[in-house]
């Protein structure tokens, strides 16, 4: 071993801490609410198409009644 | 050789070691000790703190790690910053948005933790199954779904993740490495898979304890330091092993 390391475990545990106290933009909070209405838009629409059309016809009120 | 030291007797145990001309220059230090350093919750915060502060940093022991130990530090600071992150997008006061069903998915993996949490003392952290479980229906979402997914991850783990990896280079911990010249006096003997092998399934330790264990072996480095009651176990089912270092506590209760 010709150098030695020695640590720093308070700058260690300082940087650490700033990196999981990031703060959240603006602009990000902006972004993610964006997809998250395109996620919704496009569930709605996945919901509606895949809703049971086959009640509705006569013969099926009939056979229902029946 | 082969003893399982506490923290309290350590200012002993180094001054017999001195005496007894061992060269104390480094210490490999298993990854449960980094991640406790860095992590307040966690029980043994303060005493490993005060230990590497006092006890290795002013004694000038430089410390060591083996190859495994990064990506277990990463991992668990993968899972506590997704826990952090998702578990605020929910929160009351949050001004994100996430679509109903995700916030269910959040929510019903958080109540698991919470419960595990309260009733059995676990840590406030995901475990990978939950993040999965989490992830799942986002990817049920189509593109739309994916690109959340990544900009939540983004967001809460991209730059987090790196800074927390750069934090690390700050304790100036050192792989150990039979390649590394500056590293060669430090190796006495080749490190094998085999003599990790015969560790391993000598008591049926897990590897990356066995690996521990077998890189002190191959060094000029006296003892490890961990928290892990495995270690301990090992050396003292085995003699020829090197020494660990623990908290007190851990120590009183094997």
């Amino acid at each position: 071993m010709t150098t030695k390391k020695i640590s720093d475990v308070k700058t260690f545990k300082r940087k650490a801490d700033e990196a999981r106290n990031l703060p959240i933009s603006k602009e990000d909070i902006d972004r993610i609410n964006e997809i998250s209405r395109e996620v919704e838009r496009e569930e709605n629409q996945v919901e509606e198409t895949d809703l049971p059309k086959i009640a509705k016809q006569s013969d099926d009120s009939i056979s229902a009644q029946q | 050789m082969g003893k399982v030291v506490r923290f309290s007797e350590f200012d002993s145990y180094l001054s017999h070691l001195r005496a007894e001309g061992v060269s104390v220059q480094g210490t490999i230090l298993d990854a449960n000790v980094i991640i406790t350093l860095n992590y307040e919750p966690k029980r043994f915060h303060t005493r490993v703190f005060d230990f590497v502060e006092n006890k290795l940093e002013k004694n000038q022991i430089a410390l060591y790690t083996t190859v495994n130990t990064t990506q277990e530090y990463l991992e668990f600071f993968r899972r506590l910053l997704l826990t952090e992150g998702l578990r605020t997008a929910i929160h009351p006061s949050s001004k994100m948005n996430l679509p109903n069903k995700k916030k269910q998915a959040i929510k019903a993996q958080s109540s698991i933790l919470y419960n595990r949490e309260t009733h059995q003392g676990a840590e406030p952290v995901f475990n990978d199954r939950e993040i999965k479980k989490i992830r799942e229906p986002f990817f049920q979402s189509g593109q739309a779904g994916v690109k959340l997914w990544k900009s939540l991850c983004e967001v809460y783990l991209k730059k987090q993740l790196l800074l927390e990896f750069q934090a690390l280079e700050e304790l100036n911990v050192s792989y150990l490495s039979m390649y590394k010249d500056d590293q060669k006096e430090t190796f006495t003997k080749k490190i094998t898979w085999n003599d990790a092998i015969e560790i391993c399934s000598d008591i049926g330790v897990g590897f990356s304890d066995a690996m521990i264990l077998n890189a002190l072996q191959c060094t000029t480095l006296p003892f490890a330091v961990s928290l892990d009651s495995d270690l301990a176990y090992s050396v003292m089912a085995n003699p020829t092993l090197k020494d660990v270092v623990m908290p007190d506590e851990l120590v009183n209760n094997l």
